[in-house]
């Protein structure tokens, strides 16, 4: 447990030290405070940013609420614009800054902490989610949706291992329990990458669709991640390499089963382009698929 | 429309008035002056609804005073009566009541301006064109709201005329949107969002501003501006997820409209801005936890947190999560109709999937309808199992639905066309008898029993729900196939006549390829009848026909097949290497290894057939068959078997005999495997033929068989039986050849060699399989039958009661072929023992056949006639064997002296089975000797019978003159054929017959 120590030398340099400010409910009161450190028990506040005077508290006896810090709303918005590779940083930035809260529930430093792992996933570094997570303390986060993402975090390991069996079996775990839909995307994604490593091609497909729509999109990048996915298998796939192969020649069938998948991966270019591709090009070898589209 | 304002703005505007009127010294006007502003402060106080008496009262005060002094107010306030004018229109448009408030700003804007020099006096002057401006919007006078606003702005001082510049760009902003100014409302709500935090622009605003945008630009089907816009701004429309919960059903709104506008990528950016209901109630709690007990509101930026009213939202939320009335259920739902109405089925059905799943609690009407979707697409994306199994789910929780009749069919039909045949048998089983008859599902059921029954292969089995759905169903939608199908396993079941009939019947119905997805199968089910019964042109009109019409039918390669079996039994091998040869290539270009490896095989056994000249030609094939399909084609051991002569003549008998060897070790490991006897006659056969082989030596390789192991006793023990046909052989062509001493030895052998098989082969110890596959090789293949009644008995004797009527049928078989009358006897027993006994129809079939023949053979004339007339019942469909029960019927008419039964039976038996030599030509014979004998003279319409039978024969021999010369007709079907010609010779010498010419015979 961490505790308030505070040297002369410290206070002295007090004006420039960085401050929390928050808000803080006793017995039903409230009032505007500045966090000045905090520990797992105690919070020590001034109630003015430049006033000397600090009080400490027993983090049992009030409510904190922190105000947005000004980092952290500025690293959020490059997050919420998708742009992780600068929201990352900027999350570090505020992580950092507000360390000194990091015990106390609700603070923006592990917030922001959890935000940088959550660009690292979303970025597909999958080696670094382990690494920020090794010195992540998850304890203060609030939200409930913010926990089970880190439960979340050992199918990326699994991921990045090739681990299909152990991921499969991950997966399956987790298929029956409601979560958010993002989170639910990010299940049925690894889901399909197992599938697909363990030679269920179909099966892959169908996970991989279940990650396109879980949060109706929302996930773009894992959107885009699951289509290629699935392009991939369509491509690979030998029923759907014959349909190619005999495509307009007298020898067609248009209801084998690669025929139909296809026209299903035709359709899927199709919907990438309208929409699912957010504007990025698909790669050329899978942009053929468009010709097999049915009318 | 409402302009958006923020509940700030009152507030100042009053104490701004409060702390300046100088008009509290006018008598009445201050009353109503005092009166009024009291009124409007205890209304702001109430807030609406509650609020709308207090605001009307205050109206009725601003009223009277605007009403009483307007005329000469300028004179006697000065422009400090516009105060009155300003918040007349406040009120009014607090009342909603637009146009009057309108004409009040405009009043106190234009009879009540300051003078120059004095800009104070009327405080509201250059705000009353704000207010103009709020009041045009809310008549949705937009251009002239904007011009209001723009003139305030333009007209305003800076210093003093403050104003909610969020709710003012805002404003703008929704204006210019709604007059499809999108750059000028994009400009201003740009403006309101840059600057949230000092203006500021709270979430609310920001939203209605973003809902006018979206409104306009979905209305322009700018896609481009929508997506760019999001580009730009997604951070600034998303809000902690609680903030965003109560937008959801805007978002929701819109998105439905974008998708309504195709503008599917706007559609799920929209969709994507709704909060999970988990997530916003989880921060509900976060926020929450960090307010303690206190009541009021805390604002963090523009974000306001207020415990009681975060309270009122999570129970709301969680509310509807009871009621199953979450936005994110109607945004998969959506998503899932986008996906599909795209043409990606697979992720409507993960959608419909995770509806399901996760929210089987939706609103019954919803649930019904997400479930039924999820069977639906289930059964579209190929989820046989799920299909079924979420239709079962469907048809208990929703039993008289209106989709009811759809799930069925899609659970079976589902599983059907994904050849799912042993699960549609497991369900249609069960179901058909449950079904009312005459119901579109009992229609469906029997067509899906049928057909997988057909598709497994279960011929025997399919025959009855076939031709109950047929008869009992002809409107049926599956008409056409279930007419094919009736027709086709006839065809399979090698009942030619009875297919023939049914598919020429179903081709002259169904003629047009539109209508019949069939037609190409059917003309080569056809023309596999026409080959069977040696009707080589009509088979070749037939695969002809879907040669030149049908490019594309799937069924191309095995027509070539045909056509070149056709053509090689007419000896045009040319062409029938032609065939086999187009065959293969395009089998191969499908992938369709098994008409491949068939191609192969016609190949090989063409142009290896032994003492040919194209022997060298096979051997590309042969080796191509191992390379390509050995290990895994039906046919590797006729192969092995064909392609002997073709090795020997390129001296690599040896490998040949190897290739044979290895296919004998992997069919013996398969109980029953087909083929297995003719690789092993054939092994022997070519051993033999080997220069320097022996039969002893064949005893040897025999004894310890290369790749089949001890523990293979089927095997094991048909090869010692091959070994015994080949001594008994060697016999023959001792005695033939008067050579005693080969003779003694041979036989010698056989018996050592029968004991051996005792010996070595415990009966005890042989399961009941080997027992009756030993039993049935002895009976049928060797000339010592009865060495297969230990066999039988042994199985007879065991409680397993596996092999039962097999061993039972082949002993009656046995005692059936003996001289015995008493074993005969025995033998009819056994039979009819087993054909009243057995499950398996066919037993019972071949049992009865069996017993009727044996009864002939007894000459028990009356119980021939009445099993005979048993086993030809129409119901029973019993088809294999009825030309020779129907020879048997004649025959026992004929003994028994039913002359006029036995004519019209061994006629009957002739023009039926005209083919089929064994029957057709004894019944022709004696058919033309008992009218003869009748000798009846020519009637009106009838000819005389001698006259007739002479004829008949005449014209027999005609149509069949080429049988003599045919190869493969058995020279004592030949002796038959020339029994009736003796008879015709005859009776053509005979006076009383006219001759027929060479036409007449035609």
């Amino acid at each position: 447990m961490k505790t308030i120590i505070l040297s002369l030398a410290g206070a002295a340099l007090l004006p420039a030290q960085t401050l929390a400010p928050a808000f803080l409910e006793q017995e039903g009161r409230g009032s505007n405070i500045w966090i000045e450190a905090a520990s797992e028990k105690t919070i020590r506040y001034r109630e003015k940013q430049n006033n000397l005077n600090r009080i400490d508290v027993p983090l049992r006896k009030v409510s904190v609420l922190f105000y947005t810090p000004p980092e952290f709303s500025a690293a959020l918005e490059l997050f919420e614009n998708r742009n992780y590779e600068e929201a990352k940083p900027a999350f570090v930035v505020a992580r950092e800054k507000y360390k000194f809260t990091e015990d106390v529930p609700g603070n923006f430093s592990t917030l922001a902490g959890f935000y940088e792992i959550e660009c690292a996933r979303i970025l597909g570094n999958y080696e670094e989610i382990e690494t920020l997570f090794d010195k992540f303390k998850p304890g203060p986060l609030l939200m409930e949706t913010h926990k089970t993402q880190i439960e979340l975090y050992p199918l990326y390991g699994a991921i990045r291992s090739e681990d299909w069996s152990r991921l499969n079996i991950l997966c399956e775990e987790w298929g029956e329990k409601y979560v958010p839909g993002g989170l639910r995307a990010q299940i049925e994604y690894a889901h399909g990458l197992a599938l697909e490593g363990l030679a269920q091609p179909e099966n892959a497909l169908i996970a991989f669709n279940k990650a396109m729509v879980a949060d109706y999109g929302a996930s773009s990048r894992l959107v885009r991640k699951a289509a290629l996915a699935c392009f991939g298998i369509y491509d690979q796939h030998p029923e759907v390499q014959l349909a190619r192969k005999l495509h307009g020649t007298p020898d067609e069938n248009p209801n084998s089963a690669g025929a139909l998948l296809l026209a299903e991966a035709a359709s899927l270019v199709e919907m990438w382009n309208t929409a699912l591709g957010r504007g990025e090009a698909l790669p050329d070898e899978y942009k053929a698929f468009l010709k097999f589209r049915k009318s | 429309m409402k302009h958006w304002n923020s509940p700030a703005t009152l507030v100042a505007l009053l104490i701004l008035f409060f702390s300046q009127t100088p008009l509290r010294a006018q008598g009445g006007v201050e009353a109503l002056h005092t009166n009024s502003l009291t009124a409007m402060n205890e209304a702001r106080r109430l807030g609406m609804p509650e609020g709308a008496a207090k605001w009307n009262e205050a109206l009725n005060l601003l009223r009277q005073a605007t009403d009483t002094f307007d005329g000469r107010a300028m004179q006697l306030f000065g422009p400090k009566f516009g105060w009155f004018w300003y918040h007349r229109g406040f009120c009014e448009l607090k009342l909603n009541k637009f146009e009057e408030a309108a004409s009040s700003f405009k009043n106190c804007y234009e009879k009540y301006p300051n003078k120059q020099g004095a800009e104070n006096v009327n405080t509201y002057h250059k705000k009353a064109l704000l207010k103009w401006g709020e009041a045009a919007q809310g008549m949705e006078n937009y251009d002239e709201a904007i011009k209001q606003y723009k003139k305030f702005l333009a007209e305003r001082d800076p210093e003093r005329d403050n104003f909610p510049k969020g709710a003012f760009y805002i404003n703008m902003a929704v204006c210019h949107f709604k007059v499809g100014k999108l750059a000028g409302g994009t400009e201003n709500l740009q403006i309101a969002i840059k600057n949230k935090a000092t203006f500021p622009t709270p979430p609310a605003g920001i939203m209605a501003g973003f809902q006018a945008f979206c409104e306009a630009s979905i209305a322009k089907k700018d896609e481009a501006a929508m997506l760019d816009f999001l580009k730009k701004h997604r951070a600034d429309v998303t809000f902690l997820p609680w903030e965003a919960q109560p937008y959801s059903p805007v978002f929701m709104s819109l998105a439905a409209t974008a998708m309504g506008a195709n503008l599917t990528q706007v559609a799920f950016e929209l969709y994507a801005l709704v909060p999970s209901s988990v997530e916003a109630e989880d921060s509900i709690q976060a926020a929450m936890a960090g307010l303690g007990d206190f009541p009021r509101s805390v604002p963090d930026g523009a974000t306001i947190y207020n415990k009681p009213a975060l309270e009122k939202q999570l129970e709301m939320s969680r509310a509807r999560g009871k009621e199953g009335k979450l936005p994110e259920v109607t945004a998969l739902a959506a998503t899932a109709f986008i996906h599909e109405q795209n043409g990606n089925i697979r992720a409507a059905y993960g959608a419909y999937d995770m509806l399901e799943r996760f929210h089987n609690n939706s609103p019954r009407d919803k649930r019904e309808n997400y479930l039924y979707q999820l069977v639906r697409t289930s059964s579209l994306v190929g989820r046989v199992l799920q299909t079924e199994e979420q239709g079962q789910k469907f048809l208990k929780l929703f039993p008289g639905s209106q989709y009811e009749e759809s799930v069925r069919s899609l659970m079976l039909t589902g599983l059907f066309f994904e050849g799912e045949y042993d699960l549609c048998l497991e369900v249609a089983t069960v179901m058909e008898p449950k079904l009312p008859a005459g119901s579109k599902q009992h229609d469906i059921c029997l067509h899906v029993l049928g057909g997988s029954l057909y598709y497994t292969g279960q011929f025997d089995k399919a025959v009855e729900p076939l031709k109950r759905h047929v008869s009992e169903y002809p409107e049926s939608q599956f008409k056409v196939a279930a007419q094919y199908f009736e027709a086709s396993n006839y065809a399979q079941l090698q009942i030619w006549d009875k297919a023939a009939g049914l598919l020429d019947k179903f081709l002259e119905a169904y003629p047009n390829p539109k209508d019949n997805a069939y037609l190409p199968f059917a003309l080569y089910d056809r023309a596999n009848c026409h080959f069977a019964e040696e009707e080589y042109d009509g088979a070749l009109e037939k695969l002809n026909r879907v040669e030149s019409e049908f490019p594309d039918a799937s069924n191309r390669e095995m027509v070539f097949n045909l056509k070149g079996n056709v053509f090689q039994t007419q000896g045009s091998k040319e062409e029938a290497k032609e065939y086999y040869t187009r065959a293969l290539t395009l089998a191969e270009r499908k992938e369709n290894d098994i008409v491949a490896s068939e191609s192969l095989f016609y190949l090989v056994g063409l142009l290896g057939e032994e003492k040919s000249d194209t022997l060298a030609e096979a051997v590309p094939f042969y080796d191509k068959f191992w390379e390509s399909y050995g290990n895994d084609s039906p046919y590797k051991a006729q192969v092995a078997v064909a392609g002997m002569p073709a090795l020997i003549a390129a001296e690599r008998s040896e490998e040949g005999l190897d290739r044979l060897q290895g296919v004998i070790a992997q069919l013996a490991k398969i109980p029953g495997a087909y083929g297995l006897e003719e690789a092993i006659n054939s092994y022997t056969k070519f051993f033999l033929a080997t220069p320097g082989n022996t039969e002893e030596a064949l005893k040897d390789v025999y004894y310890d068989f290369p790749g089949i192991s001890s523990e293979d006793k089927a095997a094991q023990a048909l090869l010692r039986i091959a070994l015994i046909g080949v001594f008994e052989d060697k016999a023959k062509t001792a005695v033939k050849d008067d050579d005693d001493d080969a003779t003694s030895k041979s036989n010698a052998m056989v018996k050592v060699l029968f004991n051996d098989l005792k010996q070595d082969f415990d009966l005890k110890s042989l399961s009941n399989f080997i027992l009756v596959s030993v039993g049935d090789y002895l009976r049928e293949k060797t000339a010592s039958p009865k060495q297969a009644i230990p066999y039988y008995e042994e199985v007879l004797g065991r409680t397993d009661q596996s092999y039962r009527f097999p061993a039972r049928f082949g002993l009656a078989d046995v005692y059936g072929r003996s001289d015995s009358e008493a074993e005969n006897t025995k033998a009819v027993e056994q039979l009819i023992a087993v054909y009243a006994n057995s499950t398996d129809n066919k037993q019972q079939e071949q049992a009865l056949y069996r017993a009727i023949e044996v009864l002939g053979k007894l000459e028990k004339w009356q119980e021939a006639k009445e099993r005979a007339k048993e086993f030809l019942k129409p119901e029973l469909n019993y088809n294999r064997y009825a030309p020779f029960v129907s020879y048997v019927l004649a025959q026992a008419y004929d003994n028994l002296g039913e002359t006029e039964n036995a004519l019209i039976t061994y006629f009957q038996v002739y023009s039926s089975y005209r083919g089929l030599l064994k029957v057709s030509a004894p019944s022709l014979k004696r058919y033309m000797e008992l009218l003869w004998e009748r000798n009846q003279p020519a009637g009106e319409r009838t000819p005389a019978d001698r006259q007739f039978a002479y004829e008949t024969g005449a014209k027999f021999l005609k149509a069949t003159a080429g049988i003599l010369s045919n190869a493969k007709v058995p020279e004592d079907e030949k002796d038959l054929w020339k029994d009736v010609q003796s008879l015709v010779r005859v009776y053509e010498a005979n006076p009383g017959v006219e001759a027929l010419s060479e036409e007449e015979e035609n």
